[in-house]
């Protein structure tokens, strides 16, 4: 006879049997499913690309490289981007050689994307009610003869290639002086704890440096801004700045205004329009990488009515 | 039955009457038989939102088609197909609002307003879903794959690779594929 033990202990071990079956059904539904392009490619378009990472590294088989030398999510996010990219964007965000395609469609993600300040580098600058594309001066400490101003960095959004337009939007300009424009894209300065910086001050000049990589090229021209209120160019590769007239410059004065700046990666060139209406080219013999960034010194008062907003625009035709 | 009003007699429909009309209207019906071979009937005119469906019958012009024909879901189980079918007549009744990218929304219940099709995804179990993604790719119901993968999707947000694992039952990496997958995505670590 068996013994009310040997029954439990039975029980037991079909209940094991019948929950780890339970399981092995689970895991194959979901292999049959999960495992396959088609259905990947129909999942893929909710999720973004940091889940897409995470999906990846759950699995050798949706994250390790296949036949054609790419995992079943890289696969995936080639086709996502084929699928959806215009031409223009195709000519913005050309894929560097072993570029993940994971990485490019988190481009092209950014791309789509309203531009914000990812990183604000010093004490006296702040975002502007938590707004992330609108930054204001906030310290009234600043010393025009020595003093460095503070800057805020769109480097979450790297311009590689083609064409881009962006308009810094600049509302009252007599108590902060304003430089606007692009410079080589940098990581985690605003975790420096710096009080101040500029890109315009030769001080930061050999850390900058240590930022560079291949996609810089060989340009010398690591930064180029248009100063709002007298309207001249200040570039340089940070060792030597050079604040330069240019033949077209026109400046705003003490007046806010929209500063337009194009861009044109393919013929190394920075364009400047001032309130909608092209002023022309500020600089020429820009190439490799660059983001937008902005430069502001807060002169007197409090800054409560002084801000920059960075918004992008549409490739304008003249 | 029939009323007497003021000399008038109104003929009114039965029921049964009623279903005649209905099934009139409706159209042809057709069947589709799962793997097993149970079958399925249902008007064409919802059956036919599968592009499968579709391409199996002869007659070139759908509107045309006055008899179906039966079709073999080979790939698809009994109870899943049983879903399928439900879903693809209340579409026809009531069709679900286009789910479109981006997401306006990162809830299920934010993006998808209609509440039959939220009751219909909620009510089936994980191996159930995964099966009408299944079936929705290969009858080619692009709603049916839409709902059903914004449904996955929507358990996979927010989450880490870890959590999916746990969600999905799928086997822990080793140490080493870990580092080498790492290795492979290294720029959103290094944000």
């Amino acid at each position: 006879s068996i013994t009310k033990s040997q029954l439990q202990a039975a029980g037991n071990k079909i209940m094991v049997r019948t929950r780890n079956s339970a399981k092995r059904l689970k895991s194959a539904v979901v292999d049959k499913t999960l495992f396959n392009n088609d259905i990947l490619l129909s999942i893929a378009p909710f999720l973004d690309c940091n889940e897409l990472v995470n999906l990846a590294l759950t699995s050798r088989r949706l994250g390790s490289k296949l036949d054609h030398d790419r995992s079943l999510v890289e696969e995936v996010a080639r086709q996502m981007i084929s699928k959806s990219q215009t031409e223009e964007e195709r000519d913005a965000l050309p894929r560097y050689g072993g570029e993940s395609w994971i990485a490019l469609l988190h481009e092209l993600e950014l791309l789509r994307s309203p531009l914000t300040f990812d990183q604000l580098i010093g004490d006296g600058i702040e975002y502007v009610n938590g707004d992330r594309s609108c930054i204001t001066s906030s310290t009234d400490d600043f010393d025009m003869a020595t003093g460095i101003p503070n800057t805020a960095v769109c480097s979450n959004h790297i311009m590689r290639k083609g064409k881009h337009y962006a308009t810094f939007t600049i509302t009252g300009s007599d108590q902060c002086a304003y430089f606007s424009g692009v410079t080589r894209p940098i990581q985690g300065w605003d975790k420096k704890g710096l009080s101040q910086f500029s890109f315009l001050h030769s001080s930061f000049c050999a850390p900058l440096h240590e930022e560079r990589t291949s996609r810089w090229g060989k340009s010398c021209v690591n930064f180029c801004m248009y100063a709002h209120f007298q309207g001249y160019c200040s570039w340089g590769d940070w060792q030597t700045p050079r604040h330069e007239d240019w033949s077209l410059m026109e400046g705003f004065g003490i007046v806010g205004g929209e500063v337009g700046m194009l861009l044109d990666l393919d013929e190394g060139t920075l364009t400047v329009y001032k309130d909608g209406r092209r002023l022309g080219v500020m600089k020429d013999g820009l190439s490799g990488e660059y983001c937008w960034a902005t430069t502001s010194a807060l002169l007197y008062g409090d800054g409560d009515e002084q801000n920059v907003r960075l918004e992008r625009g549409c490739i304008p035709t003249s | 039955k029939s009323q007497r009003t003021q000399g008038v007699i109104i003929a009114t429909m039965t029921d049964n009457d009623d279903a005649k009309m209905t099934e009139k209207e409706a159209g042809p019906t057709i069947k589709l038989i799962s793997r097993t071979g149970d079958p399925f009937e249902l008007p064409y005119v919802a059956a036919r939102l599968s592009q499968t469906v579709k391409d199996a019958q002869p007659c070139e012009d759908d509107d045309e088609n006055e008899s179906p024909e039966d079709v073999e879901i080979v790939k698809v189980d009994t109870p899943c197909l049983e879903k399928v079918v439900e879903f693809l007549k209340h579409y026809n009744e009531d069709a679900l609002k286009e789910i479109k990218t981006p997401l306006e929304d990162n809830t299920f219940d934010g993006v998808v307003q209609q509440v039959w099709y939220r009751d219909f995804v909620k009510g089936v179990d994980q191996p159930m879903l995964f099966d009408l993604v299944t079936a929705a790719n290969f009858m080619a119901i692009q709603p049916l794959l839409d709902l059903t993968c914004l449904q996955v999707s929507c358990q996979l947000m927010g989450k880490s690779a870890e959590e999916i694992r746990v969600i999905l039952n799928i086997p822990k990496l080793t140490a080493d594929e870990e580092a080498k997958a790492r290795e492979n995505h290294r720029w959103i670590f290094d944000d």
